[in-house]
């Protein structure tokens, strides 16, 4: 039993990560009703923008410029804001009375784009990317914990809250919320749909950093491997119904603890039945969808 | 449905027949991989473009062709034409599992269902060596390819077996693509609601394009592992997904040759960046993100892709020509101009269409002018209408036959709103029943349970004495039930024609392997049927519309297009929810007047929910009046004119009872 508590645990930095990425997408959802399937991608550039900034480079073909840790961070953070600001006002905007498969396909053009100039800025080979946290663990009840892996829980904590709070208290999250029920309506009533806009993609992309610049110390920087983690915390969005936060955040959990627990599973021997947590994840999510009959009503939508 | 340029295909083969000879067999190894693309393509073009169900874990499924392909090959040593075949249906039963989740899972949720198929199936890849051969992949013994006939070194052979499979697979695309199975696919992108009415089964019609576009995508996996001699799971991964949708939107995600030329485009870029030694090989092997890029300038530009800009083109031509006329003829109209404006914009289209309509009624066959000017109503519509009301009018009494649609005692709630508290009423076999009631009454939640769209909470309806409470949309349609939309739910990118032709559905009784070898019999079905259309357009007066898009037209012309669609399924009973809202009132007599003619010559029983008491009173043999969702009234026409209650529900008076 304590394995599994133990498990349980260590899933819960991938629960968190899972739950900053999501978040993103919720609230671009939520604002703007597009469902960006970039998340990922932003996240793994971010965290390359960041070792850009903060690596010195030790010989010919290495990159970085050696900017200090307290430094380069703001500055990854606000390129990924910054990076949000544009997709959202050059690229997604001139969709906006278009089909919403039109802007999802334009994500994928995104995440396919930003993963491909990553593998030719900084190759596909794996890089260290810079520690943000001291390297060292900590005991809670027993089970050892990094504290990278504590810096992201508590982060997500912090983040979490933050955004409940932007969303239930602040005139700017009533101001998302009206944009995306109504746009036009939200337009009458004086609220500035276009920079209400702007600003759920550039939090939501700030978002998407953060979790990539939490997560590429625990793997390492590579373009495909960085984006593709994301996958699992889309999961969580469709548990969420792509729209409700808490149902996501606690699909997050659900899948970042499945994503620990299952491969120790004694039902089922991974080695037997590969690509066991991520078909458990995804089948578990798809067939709960399956089963509530939760749909979006786009079927009279074009693509 | 988008042209059949047959010359288009025949250049295709011709030029694919003589590439090798021209250019050597360098060439023909990339026009291989040209083959293969196309068809990875076309699966999109089918799935996507015409069935509306995004997929993004196409990649995946062709990993489960090539694999099935390598170990038919290895364990029964059955060589490539024939194990296409096994790759093909191996692809065909995943993509038809990944639909059955797309039944319930819609639009952006069926996105990031796919995208997670695509990342199980891939992970599976890479772990369950028994199939996939692991991350180092299954290889094929090459010379395995020895038939009888040809030794298969020589690439120019594969060459031509590759394209000689992909043109089979097109023309039979294209085949279904001109059928019944096309149209109802259509069908389904736009309006699954409207699919339905027409008695279009859409489960099986989506989980028909499943199959297919897998089978597709399945059968460029096995042609891809012969070309290439090993399946390795990182060919089939994500990014191969993401790249094989950017190219089909691209190409152009609606038409087969989209696929074509995209993939073309694609191979052929991507080796010319090979060859080129551009900024020390900067651009080699980055075709990947080029093609991000170009669908990101393709989505906000000129989203029907590369094979939409010939379309593309004419239209801005014709649009500036149009734009300089108008110029032109401004200059002239000016100084009157001021004159004519009070009702123009809004009278004078709708107006014009329906004169045109008229003339047609009356036999003459008069060609329809656009640019007619607005006319008086037409007096003689009045007359032919009063007669039809006076015939009408002596009638005291109801059909004296057993009713053809029954409903009794439906209740349908809504959380805590009940829509429809214990509703009865009945309609008698060649009637024009009336369902009338204030706004909220539950008139068109009654519908919906009359059509199937709605179950109720409790009653029955029954309809040519059959209970079909329970009963799905098609299966009532196939009854005989038929309906139209008080919000219209046509197909906007097809023809009035076209819209039309998909209402033939039922009428049409050939299987889907006639569609696809387009036999005689699936043929001669859509003869019989065009024809049919035909005279029903030439009876609503909209003839002359038949090739323009729905997308522009009028008003008035839309909601007699959704009739004619609804009449060609040959219904028994018509149910027209509020088929005069935003017709005005020449238009509406000329609508009464079709009604009568629908009734009288064509034998349909109609059931109307309407909202302008004029035409209820004018048409309506009999009419049943709901209030806050019961019943509250049923009488002829004039004694529902005269009845204090309903006269009190309509003023917002007190309840008089």
């Amino acid at each position: 039993m304590k394995h599994y508590l133990e498990l349980f645990i260590l899933g819960l930095p991938f629960a968190g990560l899972f739950a900053l990425l999501g978040t993103g997408v919720v609230m671009i959802y939520r604002a703007s009703k597009i469902l960006t399937l970039a998340q990922g991608a932003i996240a793994m550039f971010t965290a390359y923008i960041l070792y850009q900034l903060n690596n010195k480079p030790n010989g010919p073909g290495e990159h970085g410029f050696g900017i200090p840790l307290p430094l380069a961070l703001p500055l990854a953070i606000a390129f990924a804001g910054a990076m949000g600001y544009a997709i959202e006002r050059f690229l997604l905007r001139p969709l906006r009375d278009r089909a919403v498969l039109v802007s999802v396909i334009m994500t994928v053009g995104i995440l396919s784009g930003l993963t491909g100039l990553a593998g030719i800025i900084w190759s596909y080979d794996r890089q260290d990317a810079p520690k943000l946290t001291p390297t060292g663990q900590t005991h809670i009840f027993g089970i050892t914990l990094g504290y990278d892996q504590l810096a992201i829980i508590a982060m997500t904590v912090v983040v979490m809250l933050a955004v409940v709070y932007l969303f239930k208290r602040t005139t700017l999250g009533i101001a998302m919320r009206a944009v995306a029920d109504d746009r036009r309506a939200a337009l009458l009533m004086g609220i500035p749909a276009d920079r209400v806009s702007s600003l759920t993609w550039i939090i939501g992309t700030i978002l998407a950093g953060v979790a990539g610049i939490l997560l590429s110390p625990l793997l390492q920087l590579q373009p495909l491997q960085l984006t593709l983690i994301s996958i699992p915390a889309y999961a969580a969005v469709l548990f969420g119904g792509l729209s409700n936060l808490a149902r996501m955040t606690i699909g997050a959990i659900l899948v970042g603890v499945l994503y620990s627990e299952v491969p120790s599973l004694p039902v089922i021997k991974t080695h037997d039945f590969p690509g066991t947590p991520e078909l458990a994840i995804f089948l578990a999510v798809i067939m709960f969808m399956f089963v509530t009959g939760k749909s979006t009503q786009l079927q009279e939508e074009e693509i | 449905m988008f042209g059949r340029r047959r010359w288009a295909r025949w250049l295709l083969i011709a030029f694919l027949l003589v590439l090798p000879w021209i250019f050597g067999t360098d060439w023909a190894n990339m026009e291989v991989r040209a083959a293969i693309t196309t068809l990875a393509l076309l699966s999109i073009v089918v799935l996507t473009g015409w069935v509306g169900q995004i997929s993004l874990a196409q990649a995946a499924l062709m990993g489960v062709g090539a694999f099935t392909a390598a170990q038919v090959t290895n364990k029964l040593s059955i060589d490539y034409p024939i194990h296409a075949l096994f790759a093909g249906a191996a692809a065909a039963i995943v993509a038809t599992g990944i639909g059955v989740f797309a039944l319930r899972i819609r639009g952006l949720y069926l996105a990031i269902a796919t995208l997670g198929f695509q990342w199980a199936l891939q992970a599976s890849f890479l772990e369950w060596k028994p199939f996939s051969g692991g991350f180092n992949g299954v290889q094929v013994p090459l010379n395995h390819l020895k038939l009888p006939c040809c030794d298969f070194t020589d690439d120019r052979v594969f060459y031509y077996l590759a394209w000689a499979t992909a043109i089979v697979i097109i023309m039979m695309t294209a085949n279904l693509r001109d059928s019944k199975t096309g149209r109802a696919w259509f069908a389904i992108r736009s309006s699954e609601v409207a699919a339905k009415t027409l008695g279009i089964n859409v489960t099986s019609y989506k989980l028909l394009a499943f199959a297919v576009s897998g089978f597709i995508i399945g059968v460029a996996g096995s042609i891809n592992l012969n070309f290439i001699g090993t399946a390795t799971p990182l060919d089939y991964n994500f990014q191969k997904s993401i790249t094989f949708l950017a190219i089909a939107v691209l190409g152009g995600i609606g038409a087969i040759g989209g696929a074509i030329v995209g993939s073309i485009a694609f191979v052929f870029s991507d080796q010319w960046l090979f060859a080129h030694n551009w900024f020390n090989g900067f651009f080699q092997g980055k075709i990947d993100v080029l093609a991000a890029l170009l669908l990101i300038v393709t989505i906000i530009r000129n989203p029907a892709g590369i094979i939409g800009m010939r379309e593309d083109m004419a239209e801005r031509i014709a649009k500036r020509r149009a734009v300089k006329a108008r110029r032109a003829t401004r200059q002239i109209v000016l100084p009157v101009s001021g004159a004519q404006t009070p009702d123009a914009p809004s009278g004078e289209p709708s107006h014009a269409s329906f004169a045109g309509q008229e003339e047609h009624v009356e036999g003459e066959g008069v060609a329809h002018d656009g640019t007619a000017v607005a006319a008086p109503p037409d007096r003689s519509v009045a007359e032919r209408l009063a007669s039809y009301v006076e015939a009408r009018g002596s009638r005291e009494q109801r059909i004296d036959a057993a009713p053809m649609l029954e409903v009794r005692d439906v209740t349908i709630r809504f959380g805590g709103v009940v829509a429809n508290d214990g509703v009865s009423y009945e309609v008698r076999p060649g009637e024009i029943c009336g369902l009338i009631g204030p706004n909220g009454a539950g008139k068109t939640t009654n519908f919906n349970c009359v059509n199937g769209l709605l179950v109720p909470n409790s009653g029955n309806v029954r309809f040519t004495g059959r209970e079909i409470s329970s009963m799905p949309v098609h299966d009532r349609a196939k009854l005989g039930m038929s309906r139209t939309f008080q919000l219209m739910r046509l197909f906007p990118r097809l023809t009035v024609f076209e819209n039309i032709m998909v209402g033939t559905h039922l009428q049409n009784e050939s299987g889907f392997a006639s569609h696809l070898l387009m036999t005689r019999r699936s043929r001669s079905s859509d003869k019989r049927n065009e024809e049919r259309v035909r005279e029903v357009m030439s009876l609503l007066g909209i003839s002359a519309h038949a090739d323009s898009k729905v997308g522009g037209l009028p008003f008035g012309v839309l909601r007699l297009v959704e009739l004619g669609r609804a009449l060609v399924t040959q219904p028994r009973m018509l149910l027209l929810d509020e088929p005069a809202s935003g017709l005005d009132v020449a238009e509406t007599d000329a609508f009464a007047e079709i009604l009568f003619k629908v009734r009288d010559e064509m034998g349909h029983t109609i059931f109307i929910i309407e909202h302008d008491m004029r035409l209820v009173m004018m048409i309506c043999d009999y009419i049943y009046v709901l209030e806050f969702g019961r019943n509250l009234a049923e009488g002829f026409p004039s004694e529902i004119q005269s009845n204090p209650a309903v006269i009190a529900a309509y003023l917002g008076e007190e309840s008089v009872a």
